[in-house]
């Protein structure tokens, strides 16, 4: 059955049943956003599947549903009461006394553990701390579509009356998660609860316990509980009103919090009343905090910290920074994004007939909010039209709207000074003289804008603080793809990549990527066809890569491309082992590690557990397996010995996003990728295979560096850089000498890397 | 604004790119969950909901990838979801539903090519739909409604692409197989009955 004959009749029965002109759900999006009336399902919790979500974006998950329950007026009243911080609990309002879980409550069933381990009640919320482990990976559910539960926990009490949560966000791990949920406050008069669980979050329908109740008996606050101060440094208890007449642009620092080893600052960037008209609508990249010398410095964002508020041009922060830092210090944003509005018009003339793929000159200029944009031209696409524009290099984006036609959805991306907009519409496209609006301009409006902040002159650390340094940093990234290196003549060998396999000078639809091997000598390259997790045989012989079906194997002198028998379309990340024998896998049918000979005899699953496992690789020796599972603090490394079974710790990377990490051929060190200090980014680190002798290599901002690869005699790391600076994310791989700190970017090779054999 | 900005300030906490995002699909999402529910009012439930809850979850949203799929599972989860909860059909596993059986990846893909657009094929293929499970029904739409490739649908880690073939091939076939019961003997002359691939295939 083609695709095209049903894709019309469903298109004409939706068409039919529901017209696109008589949609329009914003409105009830909006009030459901603001009042919650409309929506009667349960909230499913934020984050709580998210191993290493960036704390800001948690924050902001927690303000919609802050918003949702209760409203921005509740929750500016509540917080102007606010006048102690807990750490892992938040906000208290001490004034009318504290009531705590005096220990925590632990419930467990069929070898899962659920406990309350904190709460702490006072008169504006009361908030639990609970956590479930000890989950198998089999209560999960195995397909994307399959029901889960998505009900959070209620609070019942004595009376009958159950609360239900305002705020909620948390962590997990592969057979656990954490999470604080925040209820309204709990009567003075109920000193008793019972948390009620009635599925654990994610797990299948009957896959696990469900209905815990965990009875919960709070007490008075102890008078030596540690509860830190929250120093208001703004004169008017209306700080979180709209910005007065005058304001300017910028950041402004509201509120201090001294814990024992950090400070927290938190405040707002606004737009004042710098901007008429217009609307800030984001800040970017992530602020910079500097010491005194102009040091980064490490911060991290709480996220036991409701936002303070939401008002449009008003962007709230919070941003922990340890003590011991040389003061003041300063922090800066470079950038925001301003939307600008416009009522600029143009027309375009599609003719009779137009067909998809056909391209209009169009050839125009306006000038758009003091901005120079020149409309290049028109392409008919399968379901409407697509603009492409340039300007200055400070606008990323237009927006555009037909005057006549009611589209059903848009389209656009580029980067900064040259951009597309498109509007797709249901059938019939229109065509003929079209009219469209430009109703909106973006474009970077660079500061910086800066504020300093010194702390308490009583603030003399024990330690001074030490921010490890990159030695490669975005500028010289930067710097080294402006000019680059030519590239050292013994490069050999053959790379594996994932990447653009379409037809040049197309932009590549998701179905284009796949694996290429490339000859660095000669710099041919071979497509192998679609597939993802490549990996290259020690001796360059052979590549290995998955696919629907299973493993593939390739032999790279005759291209001949076979199924690795007994394999399956769940089976990924292939390995080889050092002397080309046997392959190493992950299956995710059940979490595990398989290894299997390259002919396709002997398959054997080697860890069986809970745990999701992640393949590193194999020791030079053959015989060990490097691999990490999800922990509570991280991704844990762990060592499997195949001949005994024996399994040993390794170290944890806390924090890493995933897992992206390569030992060296020689099974001396890792690389392997971390949260840097001092940036909302991730670094590249090198340490011993024990995690000892860490140190930081390479550290850019907030582009991306991933894909660790050596090359085969240990003397480079390869890894794809990506800039996120424009919306088509731009890859270019880059050989790291990690001893000398050279770079040297791959231009001109696509993708990502997976893989370097002699 | 387009889409990539549209989530980068969703993300940054600016409900606009909430709104931004609600203008480009809304369309697309209360037909898709209407295709699932069969209730249009049901639908744009469904449809409100799923953008509130993309912007609960837009922190789990990598910006690398394309939003649409990723909003549209949650338009499509719900939307079964709201199925199964009214069938009481909630611990019911794919397989078991659609008797998971690996040969229909060898499928040669026969069937109805070239239908025709009209009231009465409507009626038929809306009426075929209501016969396929929650689940058959959303792999359709996923498919020939939302235009999504398998690798789309199959979700962040590939888990379920093989299981997605499955359950695509087994709606696909068991949707053939009602056209075929309403429609062939009704159009003895029609394309779909002179295909080639359907010799020996009709019921």
């Amino acid at each position: 059955m083609s695709d095209k004959p049903i894709r019309l009749i469903l298109q004409s029965i939706a068409n039919e049943s529901v017209p696109p002109v008589e949609i329009n759900l914003w409105p009830r999006v909006s009030e459901g956003l603001m009042t919650n009336r409309k929506i009667s399902r349960p909230r499913p919790l934020p984050a709580l599947r998210r191993r290493f979500a960036l704390p800001a974006l948690i924050m902001f998950a927690l303000l919609i549903i802050t918003l949702v329950v209760v409203g921005p007026e509740r929750v500016l009243a509540a917080l102007r009461g606010l006048l102690g911080y807990i750490p892992g609990i938040g906000l208290v309002d001490e004034s009318t006394g504290l009531r705590i879980l005096p220990s925590p409550v632990s419930l467990e069933r069929e070898g899962i553990t659920v406990s309350v381990l904190q709460a702490v009640l006072d008169s504006e919320r009361t908030v639990i701390l609970y956590r479930a482990d000890g989950i198998p990976a089999s209560a999960y559910p195995a397909r994307e579509l399959d029901p889960f539960c998505n009900l959070h926990p209620q609070l019942r009490l004595q009376d009958g009356t159950f609360l239900d949560i305002t705020e909620g966000g948390g962590h997990g791990w592969a057979s656990g998660y954490e999470t604080r949920l925040v209820y309204p406050p709990t009567p003075a008069d109920t000193a008793e609860a019972n948390f009620f669980i009635p599925c654990l979050e994610g797990t299948s329908p009957g896959a696990a316990p469900e209905n815990w109740e965990l009875a919960l008996s709070f007490a008075p606050a102890p008078a030596d509980m540690t509860v830190y101060p929250v120093i208001d440094i703004t004169e008017s208890p209306e700080i979180t009103a709209p910005p007065e007449e005058g304001e300017a642009m910028g950041l402004y620092l509201e509120r201090v919090i001294e814990l024992d080893d950090s400070f927290i600052l938190i405040g707002s960037f606004r737009q004042g009343n710098d901007l008429p008209g217009a609307m800030v609508m984001g800040i970017s990249p992530w602020p910079e905090i500097t010491d005194a010398h102009g040091q980064p410095l490490p911060y991290e964002i709480p996220t036991d910290l409701g936002p303070p508020s939401y008002e449009p041009g008003v962007f709230p922060w919070a941003y922990q920074i340890p003590r011991g830092f040389a003061s003041p210090l300063t922090l800066t944003i470079e950038s925001v994004d301003v939307q600008f509005p416009s009522e600029t018009t143009f027309t375009f003339d599609t003719g009779d007939h137009p067909q998809q793929g056909q391209e209009w000159d169009l050839d125009q200029e306006f000038q758009v909010a003091g901005h120079a944009v020149h409309l290049i031209s028109a392409t008919r696409l399968e379901k409407g039209y697509e603009f492409r524009f340039t300007s200055d290099a400070s606008v990323s984006g237009v927006a555009i709207e037909d005057t006549e036609n009611i589209p059903i959805g848009g389209s656009g991306g580029g980067r900064l000074g040259e951009f597309s907009a498109g509007l797709e519409y249901a059938d019939p496209i229109p065509s003929g003289l079209l009219s469209f609006r430009i109703s909106g301009l973006t474009a970077r409006q660079t500061g910086p804008w800066t504020l300093a902040w010194e702390p308490p002159q009583s603030d003399e650390p024990a330690e001074i603080l030490v921010v490890p340094q990159a030695c490669l940093t975005l500028d010289r990234w930067l710097q080294a793809v402006e000019n680059p290196a030519p590239l050292p003549q013994d490069l050999t060998g053959t790379m594996i990549v994932h990447g653009d396999i379409g037809q040049a000078e197309q932009a590549p639809a998701p179905e284009d990527f796949g694996i290429f091997a490339l000859e660095l000598e000669s710099g041919e390259r071979h497509i192998l066809g679609p597939g993802t997790w490549s990996s290259l045989s020690p001796d360059g012989s052979q590549a290995a890569y998955s696919w629907t079906d299973g493993l593939h194997l390739v032999d790279l002198a005759s291209w001949k491309d076979r199924l690795l028998p007994g394999t399956s379309g769940n089976d990924y990340s292939p390995r080889w082992s050092p002397d080309g024998s046997r392959i190493a896998f992950v299956r995710i049918d059940d979490l595990n590690l398989y290894v299997v000979n390259s002919d396709g005899s002997d398959l054997q699953r080697v860890t069986e557990g809970r745990e999701y496992e992640q393949l590193v690789g194999w020791l030079p020796e053959g015989m060990t397996l490097v691999y990490a599972i999800p922990g509570y603090d991280g991704m844990e490394l762990r060592f499997l010995d195949l001949l005994t079974g024996a399994v040993s710790d390794g170290f944890v990377i806390e924090k890493g996003k995933g897992l992206d990490a390569a030992i060296s051929p020689d099974g001396k060190m890792i690389a392997f990728i971390d949260l840097a200090p001092g940036h909302m980014g991730y670094g590249l680190y090198l340490a011993q295979l024990d995690g000892s002798d860490r140190r930081l290599l390479a550290q850019l901002d907030h582009w991306g560096i991933s894909d660790l690869h050596w090359s085969p005699d240990g003397a480079w790391l390869i890894a794809s850089i990506t800039n996120t600076d424009v919306p088509d994310e731009q890859i270019t791989p880059a050989l790291i000498n990690p001893y000398t700190c050279e770079v040297i970017p791959l231009v001109g090779v696509e993708g990502y890397v997976q893989g370097w054999s002699p | 604004m387009d889409e990539t900005q549209a989530i980068s300030i969703l993300k940054k906490g600016n409900p606009q790119g909430l709104e931004q995002l609600v203008r480009c699909y809304q369309v697309q999402a209360v037909q898709t969950a209407y295709l699932i529910v069969g209730d249009r009012t049901h639908a744009e439930d469904i449809a409100q909901a799923a953008f509130l809850k993309a912007a609960e979850k837009i922190h789990q949203f990598d910006s690398k990838r394309a939003f649409a799929p990723w909003f549209f599972r949650i338009v499509i989860n719900d939307a079964i979801k709201a199925c199964s909860r009214h069938m009481g059909h909630l611990s019911i596993s794919i397989a078991e539903e659609l008797d998971v059986s690996p040969e229909w990846l060898q499928d040669p893909n026969p069937g109805p090519d070239e239908l025709l657009d009209t009231a009465e094929t409507r009626r038929v293929v809306w009426k075929a739909l209501q016969q396929l499970t929650p689940k058959q029904r959303a792999a359709i739409v996923m498919r020939y409604f939302l235009g999504m490739k398998d690798h789309e649908i199959s979700g962040e880690l590939h888990r379920s692409l093989s299981s997605i073939k499955w359950s695509l091939h087994a709606a696909k076939k068991r949707l053939r197989s009602l056209l075929g019961e309403a429609i062939i003997p009704q159009n003895p002359g029609s394309p779909a009955g002179n295909s080639k691939h359907d010799e020996g295939k009709r019921p």
